[in-house]
């Protein structure tokens, strides 16, 4: 059903990975992200693939969860690899074809990109899988709010971000309401071409709209009714603790990182 | 003590004055549980949005507990004072965790993390909710959110609770866990309680009816006296309870029955008396 639905598909569990502060989670995804970039050769990727593995394990997330946030980018994946597949130029001619030239260098970096994109998506995704929503929203606050010495509104990206989070499920039932309203009147949204499809969502789009600004003027009043006033001077229920697990992660990072450089220079000190 | 002093109201609409009421005067006791009755534009909802500064006055005066609303170097002091439940309870939930919602208010107002923890699960306990403080608002019943609504503004300590039809979405069950709840704040806590609503059969269990017609208090009394002039309260435009309604229809065709009933025992309890009497005589 449409109100299941959640968004970053939060698998709630009990892990070290649920355990550890948002900010560690998010400079840690940052990290991550680097090293994956930094990776060139192929031990490079297998340290990265082995730091992947050992968080998803860490995380207690089951491995057919994570594979499933890969269908998507399926068509990406194809896309990236037959790019590089058939336009680099450089390296041994392995076969030729039509006016397009396969090499061994092609070969690699196609294969090379695949890894790093899977190893991209499965690595950040475990970040909205062991992070409730809420959590997150509270953590992007709290990462930003030194920003907002320069004007950055750190508190209301954060109130905004939480506050579609809550209206996604509420919105999705009322898309549902206005989908059935609509066919019962005889409004058909599954014929025609892509064209007539498109125009057979103005009907649903309008109420939905009218019915956003409604809740959204609704929403307004009642949070000035509970004092609402920006973020000057608000506490908060929900603690953000720095702890030693945080630490850990932190330093594991750290290792991580000095290990990559590692690599390369190895390799450097190889080639000289 | 909430006290309306020649209130009056207007908006403009395509260039013309629209009068929504004027000259109210009004005056809410200390614990009182206050019925505002009417059917649509009789200006019962915009009284309501004047007792926290929602709306403010275009002439005369609203004093809640010594504020005038009208000052608005005091509206956190007065929209701490008086809370506001509005009728669609996905309209008024702001976070995605019960508890967080609950504890809304109290973010707003800077309470530190220990007080708040301790006020959030003594609300969300009163409004029997604290089973739910975990859950996602939006996998909850429309009683429930109603419910947690009510939690957020108890948590803030109020001295008043004014609700604006705040069972108008619900279904039976729902209406009857949110009167439930509100007369029990009322009698356990003391809480003034200012009920906007339509549905008699919630009426007649305030100590206070005020019915409103084209912006004029037209009736301001208990719902005993209120409710037995059937004929009066339906030129306004509103039903009675079903039970006065039978009692009453009795009475009409003839029957030697004692109307003034406003639950469904006390008309049993005439109806029988009146069985009684015919066997005596």
């Amino acid at each position: 059903m449409l109100r299941d639905i959640t968004l970053g598909q939060y698998y709630n569990t009990s892990s070290p990975l649920h355990d550890m502060d948002p900010r560690t989670k998010i400079l840690g995804v940052i990290f991550y992200m680097v090293v994956l970039f930094m990776a060139s050769s192929v031990w490079e990727y297998a340290l990265a693939a082995l730091f992947t593995a050992f968080v998803i394990k860490l995380s207690r997330v089951p491995i057919s969860f994570i594979t499933r946030g890969l269908k998507p980018l399926v068509m990406i994946m194809g896309f990236t690899l037959a790019l590089n597949l058939l336009m680099t130029s450089t390296g041994n001619e392995l076969f030729h074809w039509w006016i397009f030239r396969v090499t061994d260098d092609g070969v690699a970096l196609a294969v090379k990109m695949a890894v790093r994109l899977v190893l991209l998506v499965m690595g950040t995704s475990l970040l909205t899988l062991t992070t409730s929503p809420i959590a997150l929203t509270g953590g992007i606050e709290r990462l930003l709010s030194p920003l907002s010495r320069i004007g950055v509104p750190s508190h209301e990206i954060a109130m905004m971000m939480s506050i579609a989070l809550r209206f996604i499920p509420t919105i999705m039932e009322e898309t549902d309401k206005i989908i059935k309203a609509q066919t019962s009147r005889g409004a058909d949204f599954e014929s025609g071409n892509l064209i007539q499809r498109v125009k057979a969502m103005i009907p649903i789009l309008v109420p939905l709209f009218a019915g956003a600004f409604r809740r959204a003027d609704e929403l307004a009043v009642a949070m000035e009714c509970r004092c609402y006033n920006g973020g000057a001077g608000r506490t908060s229920l929900r603690e953000l603790r720095f702890r030693r697990i945080d630490a850990m992660a932190l330093i594991v990072g750290v290792v991580l990182l000095a290990a990559m450089i590692g690599l390369k220079i190895l390799a450097a000190g190889g080639i000289a | 003590m909430i006290k309306a002093e020649n209130l009056s109201f207007s908006y403009e609409s395509e260039g013309a004055e629209v009068k929504v009421f004027e000259n109210l005067n009004i005056e809410i006791k200390d614990g009182e549980f206050v019925a505002v009755l009417g059917h649509n534009g009789s200006g019962k909802s915009t009284f309501a949005k004047h007792l926290n500064a929602i709306l403010v006055p275009k002439s005369g005066k609203v004093t809640v507990y010594g504020i005038d609303t009208a000052d608005e170097s005091r509206i956190f002091e007065l929209r701490k004072n008086v809370g506001m439940v509005f009728q669609n309870p996905d309209n008024q939930i702001v976070a995605t965790v019960v508890e967080e919602d609950v504890a809304f208010g109290l973010e707003n107002l800077g309470v530190p993390r220990d007080e708040m923890r301790q006020r959030v699960d003594e609300a969300l306990n009163t409004v029997r909710m604290y089973g739910y403080r975990k859950h996602a608002p939006h996998l909850l019943s429309g009683g429930q959110k109603q419910r947690v609504a009510i939690a957020g503004i108890l948590a803030m300590e109020p001295r008043c609770i004014v609700l604006d039809e705040p069972t108008a979405m619900l279904d039976p069950i729902g209406r009857d866990e949110v009167m439930e709840t509100i007369r029990r704040l009322n009698r356990e806590k003391g809480i003034t309680i200012v009920l906007i609503t339509h549905y008699m059969d919630e009426a007649v269990k305030a100590d206070r009816c005020i019915v409103m017609d084209r912006g004029r208090i037209v009736m301001d009394d208990s719902p005993q006296n209120i409710f037995p002039r059937v004929e009066e309260v339906r030129a306004l435009g509103l039903d009675v309870p079903q039970a006065t309604e039978l009692v009453w229809e009795l009475k009409r065709r003839g029957l030697n029955v004692e109307t003034g009933a406003l639950r469904s025992a006390q008309a049993v309890e005439a109806i029988l008396k009146m069985y009684e009497n015919e066997r005596t005589k």
